[in-house]
């Protein structure tokens, strides 16, 4: 009976000899051992019999060094495990057998542009391959162990170094694998076998590179290691070029991940900033309202804004109408994780209960929000769908004015909201019948028509009563706004005010009346012009002078109310460039249909242009606004209380983080970098929705 | 064009128009009660932001006017301006709006026969010049009749621009022959006419106008407001043709734009003026600071002394010093972003991974923290500079800099001339094409080799320093220090702000390559493949000559982004241009002028980059596809 294999389905053909018909049958898999040839059987036997050699050594080792149990657990659990993954097999009801090693397999082959029939024949060189990941996960198990033993040496916690172990031995036995792979199969020994001397002439054009390799090796160290540099350069040029790149970036993986993963698990202490949690969120002032007693308590403000924000993150991402799930199982991990944050008993300075209620409250808001949002999207059409979500940016914008009256309420509002109703004390002159004589005056309380004071008769009420009298007390200026709070507001004024400004600017560039189209290109070059940081400094010194008499109260024109007009000036420059080229590419068959239909001028640029122009540039769009908030780190000039800034200085602050200089600024490096990748992301998603990417040649290429 | 031709009767049915649109608008507004309840909503509301604004600008401004004119030249006054200086600057600027919402510069350049095109300008320069000589003989003698001159001059240049009647008034007198055919016309001239008079009649006989007097902002926020509503709501009717809207929506724009601008310049004025110290020093434009020696030590090249040389040199080192920096920046980080772009479009998954890892994480950190990260880790990590560590004893590195062997510049040039020879020498020799044969490619590496060993030996035959340590005393590691006649110095304030510099623009490089060379047709590339070249030979030849095509463009926005990046430096402590003119500002105080030097050396380094980059795009994008 022949066995034909069918590469199609991995299933091997059976020919009824008697009717010669094909008939599929599923084979069981034989694993790693395949038909007993001569050579596998040798092979096998060796692999068996270092295996076991390792183990024992191990063992061994483990007993004369440390923790003998350990060890002698860790690698037999591993051994038992490779050896059953490797022989394995998937249940029938899938038609293709693919085991851990046809993976394994798969992978060789895209990381060295080995195939495996490049061995002997196909068969042995599956073999090679599972025999090298044999001993590879050995190996694995090896420097786990060491590293870990290195770590706790150093000084890293318990769960720290099973991970910092687990990342170095992962990369290093990439790195040998790879290695090893690549050093058995590249220098094609069959051909050395079957044609010696042709093998030997493909060495001739190395010479150039040998020479080379010797003289450069030879200045920089002398004679024996310029020798040996040549050889190893003889030797990785034969490579060829995608095993090399594989072999290169696996270097760079396993040095990059080691000092990473030793910085960040052995080397740090994060206690600078587990106890420094509320400082680098929202800065000075809100933390000294949350801890100390001296000062009223003034976090409901922020609260209130997450209230607002996070329903409406929900919303928007339920305008998807996509899966429930999509949503819900990330975001209720990334909850969980900010639970986590805040309730991380180190160094705590704080009631971590109250946190946890409202992170709670602020997150069933958002999948609340999301739910209604997700049922009304998939219930409705994709425009209504739209409809939700244009509004639903514009509730952002609004939020993000409202921010400024929360944080900051005006007097008027504070009047009205005030905790008593204060009732003025009223005279009246009373006359008698004739109306001409005076006989005393009437004394009464005006209730009527007084606003002030208006929300006073929520007084008592749980909840709005709260709000109401906090609301009377004197807010938080923007000058003593701190943390990561004001890099989110700065950049969101960038991104909003700039937004609207850019449109602004965009149409004036464009238009042909010179009232409008002088001071818009006067404005966006002299803008461009300069960095950011001269702006800044510009806006800090410059702007109060000419513009604080608009202001009744000097002080409300502080640094950051200042910084936010840089921002938006800057943002909208940048956004107003964008647009404009996007209001370019507008058909103009469109604008003369705009004008036909009768539309007036704004309605037509508003209604017809700006659609187009920003669908097209969208990503651009996305792209300034990661700009602006990568941006925002640029106010350490002016010694703003910034995430970075106060990142900067809290190593200062307690003579316990006196070294912890590193930390505070691979954290703030790590949120910056959250907070762009995030958008970006968006962006991704956002261009993929409009079908703008186009990705022809990069395949082929 | 004008309509100059209008028939009587045409003026009676267009009465009649007028009566029954605005009947038919009341009708309307029964039928459809809410949507005209909103229109008229909008207005009110506008009216009064328009009168918000107004006030609040205008009340500045009228302040201010009258503190400049106040010709009492006292010590507790010198912000004092003369009639003449205000008045030029303030009708300048009127006339200058007015000319910009007229937009008559076409027809003054391609008909200038019509005089009617132009005429409301020249009418508008005639007019300036007279109000500016009369000015000193009109005897204003209340103190609010020269900002009702200045402002209410505001107000009736935009009432010009928008009647646009100045052609109907000049030719009034002729017209007035011929009375009866030419009556919209006449009274199109009359009504340009009426503004001025009862501007100039308000202006002259401000005392028989108490009210005024007492309340000029008042007055003239009212006849703002009133005017901007009344012409928005005429706009809006929309029964002009395309000419005249737009004259009318400038003249619109200027009206509400005037209050502004007044409250801008008044304010300049003011503080260009004012004797405190610090906002004497902070606006006045003079540059003579420049000329003074500057106090404290610029390292850079060309070699400037402190105590010696003017604040120019040490301005001129600084750019130069900038310059080297993005120069260096530009190059590695086009070399390692092309790199990391093609790697991203590896079949080798880990290379690839690694490349998209890698512009995922430096794309989207903020350079500043980069910066920050790259000074305080290459503190650490360095060794010492105790350690001595260098490689052969001609290179040291240390965290405090980097030292390497001196060569001569004369030596070095000489080096670089006989390069640039060798390069003009294949491109004359490969002008009909390149000689692609195994000799011929042979040939060429080999003179280039030849061309490298006689450059390098014309280098090193000159005067090599090479850098010495100077240690006083051996057991005291606290003297130690480098020779400062022997060997260069690049300081590490160098290296972190290069390296920085070239890591994050590689991301943005290597985005901008991977795309440019997505964008290229399949075929192209499968061409290439099909014709048996190598990876290596497709790219050169095949791939990024066309991917060149989109990418100029992108890498003169990103190479200019560098330049301005470099003003970062002061992060590290490199002196270079933002530096120094942050010190100059901290410590002279003349911002204006130090502001503008530097916006004007930014845009310039812009402008070269810009240029460069301009010509290479010509050359790139010369066969058309």
């Amino acid at each position: 009976m022949s066995v034909i294999e069918n590469p199609v389905e991995g299933v091997k053909d059976r020919i009824d000899p008697i009717t010669g018909v094909k008939t599929g049958e599923y084979t069981i898999s034989e694993g790693v051992w395949g038909d007993a040839s001569r050579e596998s059987r040798i092979l096998r036997g060796l692999f068996l019999s270092s295996m076991t050699f390792l183990f024992f050594m191990i063992v061994l080792w483990g007993a004369l060094e440390r923790n003998f149990i350990t060890s002698a657990w860790h690698s037999s659990a591993l051994v038992i495990l490779l050896y059953a993954v490797l022989t394995t097999k998937r249940p029938d009801s899938l038609p293709t057998q693919s085991t851990i090693l046809d993976e394994i397999s798969h992978f060789e082959s895209s990381v060295t542009g080995i195939k495996h029939d490049t061995w002997f024949d196909e068969d042995q060189g599956r073999k090679v391959t599972s025999y090298v990941s044999a001993a590879c996960a050995l190996f694995a198990i090896y420097s786990f162990t060491e590293s870990q033993y290195m770590a706790i040496r150093n000084g890293a916690s318990d769960s720290n170094s099973w991970i910092y172990a687990a990342v170095v031995s992962l990369a290093s036995t990439l790195l040998l694998w790879l290695s090893l792979i690549v050093a058995i199969k590249e220098p094609k020994f069959h051909r050395l076998i079957a044609n010696p001397s042709e093998y030997a002439r493909g060495f001739e054009s190395s010479l150039r590179i040998f020479l080379i390799a010797l003289l450069v090796g030879f200045l920089l160290s002398g004679p024996i290691t310029g020798l040996g540099l040549a050889i190893f350069v003889v030797a990785l040029s034969r490579i060829s070029n995608v095993s090399l790149t594989g072999l290169i970036s696996a270097w760079l993986i396993l040095q990059f991940s080691e000092w990473l993963a030793y910085f960040v698990l052995v080397e740090a202490d994060w206690e600078i900033i587990w106890s420094n949690r509320v400082l680098i969120l929202v800065g000075q002032l809100m933390t000294e309202s949350m801890t100390q007693d001296y000062f009223p308590y003034q976090n409901w403000r922020i609260w209130l804004l997450i209230y607002f924000a996070w329903p409406i993150v929900g919303g928007l991402y339920g305008t998807m109408a996509s899966d429930m799930r999509n949503f819900i199982l990330p975001f209720s991990a990334i909850s969980f994780i900010l639970a986590l944050v805040a309730w991380n008993p180190e160094v705590i300075i704080y009631d971590s209960s109250g946190t946890l209620k409202r992170l709670g409250f602020a997150s069933l808001l958002a999948i609340g929000a999301f739910m209604l949002s997700n049922w009304y999207s998939v219930r409705s059409g994709e425009f209504l769908a739209n409809r939700l979500r244009s509004s639903l940016l514009l509730s952002v914008v609004v939020l993000f004015f409202l921010t400024f009256i929360i944080m900051d309420p005006p007097e008027s509002l504070r009047k009205a909201s005030c905790k008593e109703i204060l009732y003025p004390f009223v005279s009246r002159p009373v006359f008698d019948e004739s109306g001409l004589y005076n006989i005393g005056t009437l004394h009464y309380y005006d209730t009527s028509g007084s606003w002030e004071c208006a929300t006073a008769h929520f007084a008592g009420t749980p909840i709005l009563g709260d709000y109401a009298s906090g609301m009377a007390t004197q807010g938080i200026k923007p000058s003593q706004w701190g943390g990561l709070f004001v890099n989110i507001i700065l950049a969101s004024a960038g991104c909003v005010l700039g937004f609207g400004l850019g449109i602004i600017l965009a149409f004036g560039r464009q238009s042909d009346l010179g009232i409008f189209k002088v001071p818009s290109v006067l404005f966006i070059e002299i803008f461009r012009s300069g960095p950011l940081v001269c702006w800044i400094y510009f806006a800090f010194f410059l702007l109060p002078n000419v513009f604080n008499p608009l202001f009744d109260d000097p002080d409300t024109f502080d640094v950051i109310v200042r910084m936010i007009t840089v921002f938006a000036l800057f943002g909208g420059v940048y956004i107003a460039e964008i647009i404009r080229g996007g209001l370019q590419a507008v058909d103009s068959g469109q604008r003369e249909a705009a004008i036909a239909l009768g539309l007036n001028p704004i309605q037509a640029k508003l209604q017809v242009e700006l659609p187009f122009a920003i669908r097209t540039t969208l990503p651009s769009i996305v792209n300034a606004f990661i700009g602006l908030w990568k941006d925002t780190t640029l106010l350490f000039i002016l010694g703003v209380m910034d995430f970075f800034f106060i990142g900067r200085i809290i190593t200062g602050s307690d003579i316990r983080y006196m070294n912890d200089i590193l930390e505070p600024i691979y954290l703030s490096a790590f949120i910056f970098w959250l907070g762009a990748f995030y958008l970006s992301r968006i962006s991704l998603r956002i261009e993929g929705n409009l079908g703008l990417l186009n990705k022809d040649g990069g395949e082929a290429a | 064009m004008l309509n100059r031709n209008f028939p009587n009767e045409a003026f009676s049915a267009r009465l009649d128009d007028i009566r029954l649109r605005a009947f038919g608008v009341a009708s309307k507004a029964q039928d459809n009660p809410l949507l005209y309840s909103r229109i008229l909503a909008t207005y009110v509301i506008a009216y009064y932001l328009i009168s918000w604004y107004c006030q609040k600008t205008l009340s500045l401004a009228v302040e201010a006017t009258i503190f400049l004119r106040d010709d009492i030249v006292s010590p507790t006054n010198p912000v004092d301006y003369s009639q003449h200086d205000f008045s030029l600057v303030i009708g300048s600027v009127i006339l200058f709006i007015f000319l910009l919402t007229m937009n008559e510069w076409w027809n003054l350049i391609k008909r200038p026969r019509e005089w009617r095109g132009y005429s409301s300008s020249l009418f508008g320069i005639v007019m300036f010049a007279t109000a500016f000589t009369l000015l000193p003989n009109l005897g204003l003698y209340i103190t609010q009749q020269e900002p009702l001159f200045y402002f209410g001059a505001a107000i009736v240049a935009p009432y010009i621009a928008y009647i646009g009647g100045i052609p109907e008034l000049v030719s009034m007198p002729v017209m007035l022959a011929n009375s009866r055919e030419n009556r919209a016309q006449i009274l199109k001239g009359l009504a340009t006419a009426l503004p001025i008079v009862v501007y100039a009649y308000l202006c002259l006989n401000l005392p028989a106008w108490p009210s005024i007097i007492d309340d000029l902002t008042g007055f003239l926020t009212f006849a703002i407001s009133i005017t901007a509503i009344l012409w928005w709501f005429h706009i809006s009717l929309e029964n002009s043709d395309i000419t005249t809207r737009d004259r009318r929506i400038s003249a619109l724009g200027a009206l509400l734009a005037f209050p502004f601008l007044f409250f801008v310049i008044t304010r300049l004025m003011f503080l260009y003026h004012y004797p405190e110290e610090v906002l004497k020093e902070r606006w006045s434009v003079s540059l003579d600071f420049m000329g003074d020696f500057n106090p404290f030590e610029l390292r850079g090249w060309p070699e400037v002394i402190a105590g010696e040389d003017t604040r120019w040199k040490f301005l001129r080192t600084a750019i130069l010093n900038s310059a080297r920096a993005t120069l260096f920046a530009i190059v590695l980080c086009t070399i390692l972003g092309t790199f990391v772009g093609v790697s991203r479009l590896s079949s080798n998954k880990i290379t690839a991974g690694m490349a998209t890892a890698y512009v995922e994480i430096f794309r989207n950190t903020p350079l500043a923290v980069l910066l920050f990260l790259i000074f305080v880790t290459g503190g650490d990590k360095l060794p010492l500079f105790i350690e001595e560590k260098s490689i052969r004893g001609a290179f040291f590195y240390s965290n405090q800099g980097f030292y390497i062997p001196a060569v001569e510049l004369q030596r070095i040039l000489l080096a670089v001339s006989l390069l640039s020879l060798v390069w003009v020498y294949w491109q004359f020799k490969e002008r009909e094409g390149v000689d692609d044969s195994e000799e011929g490619l042979r040939r060429k590496f080999t003179i280039w080799v030849v061309a490298f060993a006689i450059a390098l030996g014309l280098v090193l035959s000159g005067e090599v320093s090479l850098p010495i340590m100077i240690k006083p005393n051996p057991d005291v590691p606290g003297g130690w220090d480098m020779d400062p006649d022997a060997g260069f110095e690049v300081t590490r304030f160098f290296v972190y702000l290069v390296a920085a510099l070239t890591i994050f623009t590689a991301a943005s490089v290597a985005e901008i390559v991977r795309g440019s060379i997505q964008s290229l047709p399949r075929g192209q590339v499968e061409a290439a493949v099909s014709l048996g070249l190598s990876p290596y030979q497709r790219l050169r030849m095949v791939i990024l000559p066309q991917a060149l095509r989109s990418m100029v463009p992108l890498l003169n926005s990103t190479y200019m982004n560098v330049w301005k990046n470099s003003s970062l430096a002061i992060l590290v402590g490199y002196q270079e241009l933002f530096f120094v003119i942050y010190i100059y500002m901290n410590n002279v105080g003349k911002l204006i002028p130090l502001l503008v030097i530097l916006l004007l050396s930014y845009q310039a380094g812009s402008l070269t980059i810009s240029a460069i980059m301009n010509a290479y795009n010509y050359r790139v994008t010369k066969v058309k596809i």
